[in-house]
């Protein structure tokens, strides 16, 4: 009995493998069937692709990108030739990684041999020219010049640009750029933002004007100690208003006032102004009796390598910058330029003016500011997005922002910290928009279906009229035929009209889509994939003028030394750009993450730990990434 | 003769009297079963040992563990030369005691007086209690951790009114502070859950003996001390063996919910460190494997040098 009853158990014990593994055999198949069946060869599966792109959309607007009405209006309206030249509509499915996971998702994609036919590399930190020698992906080239005749256009139209990746001896066309046709200041996606009617409610006008690189001496204010003031002109509806201190139902982008800085401009442009405003926001957190604010909410740690703030005392950034007068590339992060950026932090430390906990944001979205205190109303001055610009933070259920109006600041220009050289420089290394940039890869997943209709649709993207359906969504004609339900449930029956401007054709978006705000402009349109960026400009109607003023103190200066903005990283050699990876992990994520907010916080000394702390970063190897630079930067010049 | 060998107990380990192919045949049901299991081991543990090799390759992801450059003990200089390695080394080491040395002892002390409790109603409310903390996910536990020692943490404001200064407490990067925090924290998880296996040796202990040295006028601590602690003295032995092996392995999961580059001096461990250098901005596989390598093999040396230490002090307590 006890020997039937094992057997028993030990079949049973069997049987419950085979149906486990049975069942993870079933739960698989979908991808690997996906895989090897697409290169089975019906028509259909030949034109069925799968596309990975960086970002998806709340679920508020839909789940999956396939249900983005653009993509919808395309999958059903929009045929292209096939390879026996038979138009046909595309299948194309795509993939999301999850937020804050793009860089592990691609890692395992490419991995696991897992990817789908396309993929966006923006997060990828490897090689193109590894991918393509091992296989991986597909040399663009030739099916560029066949089937991508509007793409192949802007590339004979902007020589200068290289998008090519030199493997071996060739220069090879491995991915498809983004491309912008017209790139404006609304393409910087953020800069610095402060409460201006802090400045008109709890400061008064300066004793004297004095601009370092225009007046000789300083000069009275016949204002001096008098108040500001400020009101808003429109309502919410854009009517007319009159009252100075309504605060309720106003448009904060009609915000007027007579605000002006020690430097006698209207806007901050000296650290000095900067410094002086930081003092009215002191009195504005104590008038009000907020605690737990503070004047400036610095991006974690302490520093931005792109150079925002850091490039103001000299130039450059604490990472690699390009030296455009000098025409080569640099290192920042242990010059004297860096270490007044630092000595200016810790004054401001010491005065009490930085968030407390800038160092300690680690897992704070978007560069780690502190967002939920600024949309609280408790922070003067902060790097945001358009979305934290005019009366965008007010909230009725929080105090503190009631009648807020944020303007935007531009990089100031230091006047105060360090020696002449860190003075009275304007800043040039920051984030900036290039007129191209990002890239999709096409994988050898995508070699044995019909590459001709792929091709030719993503080529669709870079024409007039795809371009326009990608940036600005579905005009009224294509949404009377779609009947988008996205559009339909928030009463958008066209997400654009065209509007004549100045001689110009421009775009006029729907009343809802004006701000971007919870991305909602970006769900109603098909920007997630690459293509033809701004074919036409953006007419923002009344609050034109407004958002043109921030935007513009965004970018009135030029990055000259932002890297991104460069070619020069396509053409590094697939090692050097494992190094590089190496050298910035050691140096930035390390070392400087550490050691730089110890500096700021006054743990460490200039006088004593400075030469320490450069001595450190030697030893971590940035030369060798600088002269792989450098290599890159002399062979595009040299083309 | 054959009928008294058969009636003859046999011990199985007695190699002289059963070759393999008796016991295969006495046994082979529960070899058998044995097959399945032995094949999930096979899988999942020894067969990814071969993704050692990565610690002697410059990996690419993109070229896998076949098209790899092979570049010998590279990264193993590279790690051994750099400091950020030596000093999770470091806090490994010290965490670990900590963990050992403070965090041993309340389970101990914990399923004592649990033993003592004469109430089975309150005895079980209060195991149940103390077991709940295991079952919560580490990523909420850390969470509360941080909420209660943030800047604004209760915790942080019963500290404030005790005279210490108001901060986030998890950013403090002064020692011992966040090895205290690790050290609390990891005892407050596993209080309960670690006592379940002393209080089932307590429950084994023959009565008969508390009895008489109950009559013979022991106290409740001279019982403890002279008739508890010596019978579960071998489960102690194993149980620290077990810790001191693993605890090179294990101080790591709830760190890498709490640290922050602010406290990579303090709080920087071999785990952190190895999952940073494969997930990071910037991964470095091949490091990352070195270092992993490096930690299993230090684990295998503990073990077997905590087993040989257990067994010197008491012959039972060693795990094989």
């Amino acid at each position: 009995m006890k020997r039937i009853l094992s057997w028993l158990l030990l079949l049973c014990l069997l049987a419950g493998m085979l149906a486990l593994t049975g069942c993870s055999k079933d739960d698989e198949k979908p991808q690997e069937a996906e895989q090897n069946e697409q290169t089975a060869g019906s028509p259909e599966e030949a034109r069925t692709f799968s596309y990975l792109l960086d970002k998806g959309e709340s679920t508020e607007y839909y789940l999956n990108y396939e249900d983005n009405p653009v993509m919808r209006y395309v999958a059903q309206y929009k045929t292209f030739e096939d390879a026996t030249g038979t138009s046909q509509s595309v299948k194309m499915s795509f993939q999301i990684p999850p937020s804050g996971k793009e860089l592990d998702n691609i890692n395992l994609l490419i991995s696991t041999q897992s990817y789908p036919d396309v993929m966006s590399m923006t997060y990828y930190g490897g090689s193109l020219a590894e991918l393509y020698e091992c296989g991986s992906i597909l040399d663009l080239g030739p099916y560029i010049d066949q089937y991508m005749p509007n793409y192949k256009a802007w590339l004979e139209k902007n020589p200068n640009v290289i998008t090519t990746t030199p493997v071996g001896d060739k220069n090879m066309q491995l991915s498809l750029v983004g491309i912008r046709a017209n790139v404006t200041p609304y393409d910087l996606f953020a800069g610095w933002c402060y409460r201006r009617d802090w400045i008109v409610r709890y400061g008064v006008q300066p004793d004297t004007f004095f601009d370092p690189m225009k007046d000789t001496e300083p000069r009275e204010n016949p204002r001096a100690g008098q108040q500001f003031t400020g009101c808003y002109t429109l309502d919410v509806n854009g009517n007319a208003i009159e009252s100075a201190v309504l605060e309720e139902n106003v448009n904060g982008d009609s915000w007027v006032d007579d605000v002006v800085f020690p430097s006698g401009h209207s806007d901050p442009i000296y650290i000095s102004d900067w410094e002086w405003m930081f003092g009215i926001f002191e009195k504005a957190l104590a008038d009000q009796g907020i605690t737990d604010g503070y004047v400036l909410s610095m991006y974690y740690p302490g520093f931005n390598q792109n150079g925002d703030l850091v490039s103001s005392f000299g130039g450059g950034c604490p990472w690699i910058y390009y030296d455009a007068e000098n025409q080569e590339a640099k290192f920042g992060g242990n010059t004297d330029n860096f270490k007044a950026y630092l000595q200016c932090m810790n004054a401001w430390w010491n005065k009490g003016w930085l968030d407390k906990q800038f160092a300690e944001r680690s897992g704070d979205m978007y560069y780690r500011i502190d967002d939920v205190a600024v949309r609280s109303g408790k922070v003067g001055f902060w790097q945001g997005s358009v979305s934290t610009l005019g009366s965008r933070i007010a909230n009725e259920s929080l105090p503190f922002t009631k009648g807020a109006v944020a303007y935007g600041a531009a990089n100031p220009i230091n006047d105060i910290y360090g020696g002449d050289e860190q003075k009275l420089k304007i800043p040039d290394t920051f984030y900036g928009a290039a007129n191209y940039g990002g890239g999709v890869v096409v994988t050898d997943k995508a070699k044995d279906k019909d590459l001709a209709i792929l091709f030719r649709w993503l080529d669709y993207f870079y024409s007039d009229e795809g371009a326009m359906l990608m940036n600005y969504g579905l005009n009224a004609q294509q949404q009377a035929q779609l009947q988008d339900p996205t559009y339909l449930k928030y009463g958008v029956d066209a997400a654009y009209t065209l509007v004549e401007k100045d001689g110009k054709q421009m775009v006029k978006f729907h009343d809802l889509l004006k701000v971007n705000d919870g991305n909602i402009r970006t769900a109603m349109n098909g920007s997630r994939v690459f293509g033809l960026s701004n074919p036409l400009e953006i007419d923002y109607g009344d609050t034109q003028t407004y958002i043109d003023h921030c935007i513009g103190q965004w970018s009135l200066y030029e990055p000259v030394g932002f890297m991104a903005l460069y070619p020069f990283n396509n053409q590094l050699p697939a090692e050097t750009v494992q190094s590089n990876n190496k050298v910035y992990s050691r140096v930035i994520n390390e070392y400087m993450y550490v050691q730089v907010p110890n500096f700021i916080k006054g743990k460490k000394n200039f006088e004593a730990d400075w030469d320490t702390y450069c001595k450190d970063l030697n030893k971590r190897g940035y030369q060798k990434t600088v002269d792989a630079m450098n290599e890159a930067i002399q062979k595009t010049l040299g083309n | 003769m054959a009928k008294s060998s058969a009636a003859m107990p046999v011990n199985p380990h007695d190699k002289n009297r059963v070759t393999w192919k008796k016991d295969w045949a006495r046994n082979k049901t529960v070899y058998f079963v044995f097959i399945p299991v032995a094949i999930y081991i096979i899988i999942t543990h020894y067969l990814p040992m071969f993704g050692v090799v990565m610690a002697f390759q410059n990996f690419s992801l993109a070229k896998g563990v076949f098209g790899s450059r092979f570049v010998g003990f590279d990264n193993f200089v590279e790690l051994f030369t750099g400091d950020a390695f030596l000093n999770a080394f470091k806090n490994t080491a010290i965490m670990s005691a900590f963990t050992l040395v403070i965090g041993f002892l309340p389970g101990i002390v914990y399923a004592l007086m649990l033993s003592e409790v004469r109430n089975k109603k309150f005895k079980r409310t209060v195991q149940m209690i103390s077991y709940l903390p295991n079952f919560v996910a580490p990523v909420v536990v850390t969470n509360l951790v941080k909420l209660f020692l943030g800047n604004d943490g209760p915790l942080t404001a019963l500290l404030t009114t005790l005279g210490l200064p108001q901060q986030n407490w998890l950013a403090n990067a002064d020692p011992p502070v966040f090895w205290l925090i690790h050290t609390f924290m990891g005892i407050w998880q596993s209080l309960g859950f670690g006592s379940i296996m002393l209080m089932s040796a307590i429950a084994g202990i023959n009565g008969d003996l508390m009895e008489a040295a109950a009559i013979d006028g022991a106290t409740c601590m001279q019982r403890i001390m002279k008739i508890t602690i010596p019978c579960i003295a071998p489960i102690l032995g194993m149980s620290f063996v077990l810790n001191v092996a693993v605890s090179f392995r294990t101080i790591g999961g709830n760190v890498l919910l709490l640290y922050m580059p602010q406290t990579y001096s303090v709080a920087d461990c071999l785990y952190t460190y190895t999952h940073r250098m494969a997930f990071g901005s910037a991964p470095d596989m091949g490091l990352s494997a070195a270092s992993n390598l490096f930690q299993s093999v230090l684990g295998t040396v503990l073990l077997i040098g905590g087993n040989i230490l257990a067994g010197k002090i008491n012959s039972d307590a060693r795990l094989f």
